[in-house]
C-alpha cells in the first residue's frame, strides 16, 4: 500500500467514526425535569415535543401506506392537511415560548433515531 | 452529557476500524424493545413513559383483532 | 433480576451456543410466538470495547446455531417478563416477518466513499394535486432520496446476482457518502468480497470498502407502521 493510500483510509476511517458519533444517542432513558425558574416553558416543551413525536409517528405512517397505494386520494389529501396544519401549530406554539424546532427534541434514543 | 453517552464517546475515539463496525451495529441497528422517558420533578424521577409501545400502526392492530 | 435481551428466533438453538456477556447463561422465553435470547442481569452493562465485542460475539454464537436471528440493541435491558411480552407482543407480526426475511441469510456492510454525485432534480408533483397531497408527495420523495446511493450504481451488476435484500443510508460525512447493507444467503460472503474487488475500477473514483459476514443487524430495524 503506497503511503497515499494510506492517508485515505485514515480519512476514510474517520469519517465513519465521526458519523457514529453523531448518531450515537443516550443509552440510558433521557430525562426531562421542569426548570423551577421557568415552569411553563419546560411544560410546552414537552407536551410540545410529545406531540411531534406522535405526528412523526402517523407522518411515517401516512407515506408508507400513501406508498403502498392504501389510501384513497380524498383520504391522501385530508391527511396531508392535517398534518401540514399540525406541524405549523406546534411551531407557533412553540414560538410563544421561544421555542425552536430543535429544541423539541428530547433525544428519546433509540427511537428518536427512528425518526 | 449523561454517562452512557460519554462511555460510547470514549469508545469511538478510541476505536479501530473493526470496532467501528461493532459499534454501528449495535448502538444503531438491531430491534429496539425500549424506547422510555423518565419524566421527573424537582430532580426526582417519578414516572417511566413507554413510548415502545406506540410503535405499532393501526392498520396492524386491527389486521390482528380480526384475524 | 431484569431481562438483557440479546436477539430475536423462531426456534431454540440447534446446538450449545454458549453463556452471555457477562458468563451469564442463556435463557429462550417463548413470547407472542417467536423466541426471545435473553440473560439475566441485574443492571445495563457499561459501554466498553469489551461489552460491545462480547455481546456480538453472542449473537454470532446464537446466529450459527439458528436459522432466522434478528439481533437486538445493545443494553436493553427490560424489567422482568411482563415488560418482554408486552414489547414483543406489540411487534410481533413485524418481528415474524423479518425473521422470514434473514432465514438462512447475513449480512454485509458496504461504506461507499469519495464525492456526491449530481442530485437527481426533484420531479415536481402534477399542479392539479392538492396541498396536502403535496406535502406528503415532498415527503416520500424525501425519503427516498435519503436511501438512494446513485453512486454505487457501476458496482450493481456485479453485486445483484448475490443481494437479498438493501437497506441504505446517505451520510453528510464526507468522504462517507453512504453506507449500505447487504443481506446475503449464509457462505456467499467470499464471493460478495470478490465482486466489490472485480467491480471496483467501474466504481471509480468512488470507493467501497466492504466487511462481513454480520448477523442481520441492519434487517432487525423497526419500520414505523
Amino acid at each position: 500500500m503506497t503511503p497515499r493510500d494510506a492517508r485515505i483510509d485514515v480519512q476514510e476511517i474517520d469519517s465513519l467514526r465521526a458519523e457514529l458519533e453523531r448518531r450515537v444517542h443516550d443509552l440510558a432513558p433521557p430525562r426531562w425535569n421542569a426548570d423551577p425558574e421557568d415552569v411553563q416553558r419546560s411544560v410546552a416543551r414537552l407536551v410540545l415535543t410529545l406531540v411531534e413525536f406522535l405526528r412523526q409517528l402517523m407522518e411515517r405512517q401516512a407515506i408508507r401506506r400513501m406508498d403502498a397505494q392504501t389510501l384513497s386520494p380524498e383520504e391522501t389529501e385530508r391527511i396531508g392537511l392535517a398534518l401540514m396544519r399540525l406541524e405549523e401549530t406546534i411551531r407557533d406554539i412553540g414560538a410563544r415560548f421561544g421555542l425552536e424546532p430543535e429544541d423539541l427534541n428530547l433525544d428519546l434514543g433509540p427511537l428518536g433515531r427512528l425518526i | 452529557m449523561s454517562p452512557a453517552r460519554e462511555e460510547a464517546r470514549a469508545v469511538l475515539e478510541q476505536a479501530d476500524a473493526s470496532l467501528l463496525e461493532v459499534v454501528d451495529n449495535l448502538l444503531n441497528k438491531g430491534v429496539v424493545l425500549s424506547g422510555d422517558v423518565m419524566v421527573g420533578l424537582a430532580g426526582v424521577d417519578l414516572i417511566y413513559l413507554r413510548l415502545s409501545l406506540l410503535l405499532c400502526a393501526a392498520d396492524r392492530v386491527l389486521e390482528e383483532r380480526r384475524g | 433480576m431484569s431481562h438483557y435481551v440479546y436477539a430475536v428466533l423462531t426456534e431454540p438453538p440447534r446446538g450449545d451456543a454458549g453463556a452471555g456477556l457477562d458468563a451469564e447463561p442463556l435463557r429462550f422465553v417463548p413470547v407472542a410466538g417467536v423466541l426471545a435470547a435473553v440473560g439475566d442481569m441485574a443492571a445495563r452493562p457499561a459501554v466498553s470495547p469489551a461489552t460491545l465485542r462480547a455481546h456480538d460475539a453472542v449473537v454470532r454464537r446464537l446466529a450459527a446455531v439458528v436459522d432466522a436471528i434478528l439481533p437486538v440493541r445493545f443494553g436493553t435491558l427490560l424489567d422482568g417478563e411482563r415488560a418482554l411480552a408486552d414489547a414483543l407482543a406489540a411487534r410481533a407480526p413485524r418481528l415474524r416477518a423479518a425473521l422470514a426475511l434473514v432465514a438462512g441469510r447475513e449480512q454485509m456492510t458496504l461504506r461507499v466513499f469519495g464525492e456526491p454525485g449530481p442530485v437527481a432534480p426533484a420531479e415536481p408533483p402534477p399542479g392539479e394535486l392538492g396541498p396536502g397531497t403535496r406535502y406528503l408527495e415532498g415527503r416520500l420523495r424525501r425519503a427516498h432520496r435519503d436511501a438512494a446511493v446513485p453512486e454505487l450504481g457501476p458496482l450493481r451488476p456485479w453485486l445483484a446476482p448475490l443481494v437479498r435484500a438493501e437497506a441504505a443510508q446517505r451520510h453528510d460525512a464526507a468522504p462517507l457518502l453512504a453506507s449500505v447493507y447487504h443481506l446475503v444467503d449464509r457462505g456467499t460472503a467470499p464471493a460478495y468480497l470478490e465482486a466489490v474487488a472485480a467491480g471496483a475500477p467501474a466504481l471509480a473514483p468512488v470507493r467501497a470498502s466492504a466487511t462481513g459476514p454480520w448477523p442481520p443487524y441492519a434487517f432487525a430495524a423497526e419500520q414505523l407502521g
